[in-house]
């Protein structure tokens, strides 16, 4: 039989698949594993699917399903998060263990990593112990053979009663198709009577090891995991990132933003030469041009910034910053763990909350969700960078990072706060894997920065486009309608009712208090909106910018509070939608919102109060 | 003695896991299971600890590895103390 890949069928689709023609009800098959041993790269290299890959346990926190055929049967694999046994479970793992009581599933795949065979036989089994047929797939034989380990895998099929036993490479799409054709087979005859249950005793007849740990890896270990040289090594790595997105990607945005800027005159002038509208040249060029290109002007830093923390995902440092980080983390009432989510929160915050379910507690799970937005998102940095750009162009990479520093800060006293509120004592019980570091793989890295940017992309096209749109009709319409001055439009209504609670911070400008406003659809719509609204065409021109916001009487201390503001409010609808969704309670999406307000309220007061002052 | 107590460097066999039976049970899975010999990589001052046991690395924290009884690991034929042997089977990536 020939199995074609990829095969992009959605699961959704299950039920007319199943009917077409004489084909037989579709075959559901689990793939089941530890943490971190490879599954979703088996699920993506079965079904074509693109689904998000990482080295360090608990990249995938919910349940992905999606079909391909095999010869004329349809299979629906589900790619389920890690576990390490079908006893017990945290919240991610609940859904896993429901899949194979249910009787969801009709064949587990049980994938193995197969450079820790040990560890890994004893989900197998488990999984034996039940009813559902089984078919183990031995996952990363490179890793295991690079490694010095290697398995006999035909004694290891009889040592687990003869079930099928397949070597998989997902990344050369080799051995799919045989462990496509185990699946199918076992679901008909199952297998797996009498297997030899000593772990012990199945490792000693059927693993080999030959090889010392090399050099390089043990001091690479020594140095990530050391008390004091892991700290520093952490805080390099992170200074690495953030200047590297800052310094490169900025002199790169500079060349994009001129040339959008170019472009959009040309564009100008033709559709004047055309005798095209007015308000429709206004509306092309001033509304969504400028605000959907003052957006993408962005998308050098992000990508600098992508390509890093992907690297980072994918060479198992990640893990290692949760070891490094769990003193600091106790402060704010969390384990090691919580350093996972939290940086993922600098890429983008619906990722980060999403990935609180690997906390232990569900209190610790919340208290990761309060913490997440303070991280600031790569959404905000556009922002912080115009802001740097136009007042602080001398020390804007200083001013820059203090804000990251005073965000992370910000979270830190809060979980410390919460913490205290719940009464919790601050025990240490972290519990992680901490898996070998490796050289990131180029095409994991690529397709990692590749999704978020069209995520990034997606946004500028269509919730800034619709953003922009929306600005621009209430910048040209007002209570007169149509062709209002735009001190008596919409916006500015809407602006000036904000501003007198904007005033202690310093931002009682109408223009200021709209642009904050239109960043509750998505931060980069601030920067959009200071563009359109201060009416300033050129997209990279600090000075021209600098010039409307001095004479609207914005100053330095105005912008400091500004950027503290828009640091510390609530996130953007997407993230406040996932918070809501995760949490699945009214009281804590509107707790979470409150301290969002009430935190970037009263420390942008401060910080304005403190620089006119002083 | 705890695997707390324990020094860096050194190997031990792990006696039993006193802790609640949810947690141990987790812990067994993960591979820290009775009679498991393990090495101490790394630990910070009153805080967690990596170990390296059956061929992966975990990171403990403190509550965690003080339900764990260990008993160091007897010295081998040759005569050569428990110290060396730890050092020695580090430096294997056992």
């Amino acid at each position: 039989m020939i199995m074609e890949y990829p095969q992009k069928k959605r699961a959704g689709k299950r039920e007319e698949m199943a009917f077409e023609g004489d084909m037989m009800p579709p075959l559901s098959v689990a793939l089941i594993g530890n943490p971190n041993c490879g599954k979703t790269t088996l699920f993506n290299a079965l079904t074509g699917e693109e689904r998000k890959v990482g080295n360090w346990p608990g990249v995938t926190v919910d349940c992905g399903t999606a079909a391909a055929y095999f010869g004329d049967r349809v299979i629906e694999f589900a790619d389920l998060p890690g576990i390490y046994s079908l006893d017990f479970s945290m919240s991610e793992e609940q859904e896993t263990k429901e899949w194979i009581h249910s009787g969801r599933a009709d064949v587990a795949v049980n994938v193995i990593d197969a450079s820790v065979p040990e560890r890994s036989l004893y989900l197998t089994q488990e999984l034996l112990k039940e009813k559902i047929p089984v078919v183990v797939a031995l996952n990363r034989m490179d890793a295991a053979e690079s490694a010095g380990i290697f398995i006999d895998i035909k004694k290891l099929s009889e040592e687990l009663g003869n079930i099928p036993v397949i070597a998989v490479w997902p990344r050369e799409k080799r051995g799919l198709g045989e462990l496509s054709e185990s699946a199918v087979s076992v679901s008909s005859h199952p297998r797996g009577k009498n297997p030899n249950t000593d772990i012990e005793d199945i490792i000693l007849k059927c693993v080999t090891r030959n090889k010392e740990e090399s050099r390089r890896e043990k001091l690479l270990d020594e140095l990530t995991l050391h008390p004091v040289w892991g700290v520093l090594f952490f805080a390099c790595v992170m200074a690495i990132v953030f200047f590297a997105a800052f310094g490169a990607g900025n002199i790169f945005r500079g060349l994009l933003g001129t040339a959008f800027s170019g472009f959009l005159d040309i564009l100008r002038s033709g559709l004047c030469e055309a005798g095209v509208y007015t308000w429709l040249i206004s509306l092309l060029i001033d509304g969504v041009g400028t605000g959907v290109g003052s957006v993408l002007a962005f998308i050098p830093v992000l990508a600098v910034l992508f390509v890093l923390l992907a690297v980072l995902e994918d060479s198992g440092y990640m893990s290692r910053t949760a070891y490094v980080m769990n003193g600091a983390l106790r402060f704010a009432g969390l384990s090691g763990r919580g350093c996972l989510p939290l940086l993922l929160g600098f890429g983008c915050t619906v990722p980060a909350v999403m990935a609180a379910r690997i906390m232990e507690t569900c209190r610790a799970r919340r208290r990761v969700i309060l913490m997440a937005p303070y991280m600031s998102c790569s959404a905000r940095l556009p922002v912080y960078v115009m802001l740097a750009g136009v007042f602080f162009p001398e020390r804007s990479a200083i001013t820059v990072f203090s804000l990251y520093m005073l965000g992370a800060g910000v979270a830190a006293v809060l979980g410390r706060f919460s913490s205290c509120i719940c009464r919790e004592s601050r025990e240490d019980w972290l519990l992680l894997e901490i898996p070998p570091l490796r050289l990131p793989d180029i095409r994991t890295v690529c397709k990692n920065v590749r999704q978020r940017m069209e995520d990034y992309i997606f946004k500028a096209g269509t919730v800034i486009f619709a953003g922009s749109l929306l600005l621009w009709v209430l910048l040209n319409f007002g209570p007169s309608g149509f062709g209002a001055e735009i001190q008596e439009s919409y916006a500015a209504v809407l602006g000036r009712f904000l501003s007198p609670l904007l005033a202690p911070a310093g931002l009682d400008r109408w223009r200021i208090a709209a642009a904050l406003l239109t960043g509750l659809a998505a931060k980069e719509m601030i920067v959009s909106g200071v563009y359109v609204l201060y009416g300033t065409g050129g997209l990279c021109d600090s000075r021209e910018l600098l010039t409307a916001l001095i004479s609207d009487g914005f100053g330095a201390a105005s912008a400091l509070s500004m950027a503290v503001f828009c640091l510390l409010y609530p996130p953007c609808m997407a993230a406040m939608g996932v918070i809501w969704r995760e949490t699945h309670s009214v009281r804590s999406f509107f707790s979470a919102l409150f301290v969002h307000l009430a935190v970037a309220w009263g420390a942008s007061v401060l910080v304005y109060q403190l620089c006119i002052r002083f | 003695m705890t695997l707390y107590e324990g020094e860096t460097g050194k190997s031990y066999r792990i006696h039993s896991i006193v802790t609640k039976e949810e947690l141990a049970a987790r812990l067994r899975a993960l591979g820290i299971r009775e009679h498991a010999t393990t090495v101490i990589l790394s630990r910070r001052k009153k805080g967690a600890m990596i170990i390296s046991i059956k061929g992966t690395r975990m990171a403990l924290g403190r509550k965690i590895a003080e339900g764990i009884r260990i008993r160091e690991e007897e010295s081998d034929d040759h005569g050569i103390p428990a110290k060396e042997t730890g050092r020695q089977k580090r430096r294997n990536g056992i």
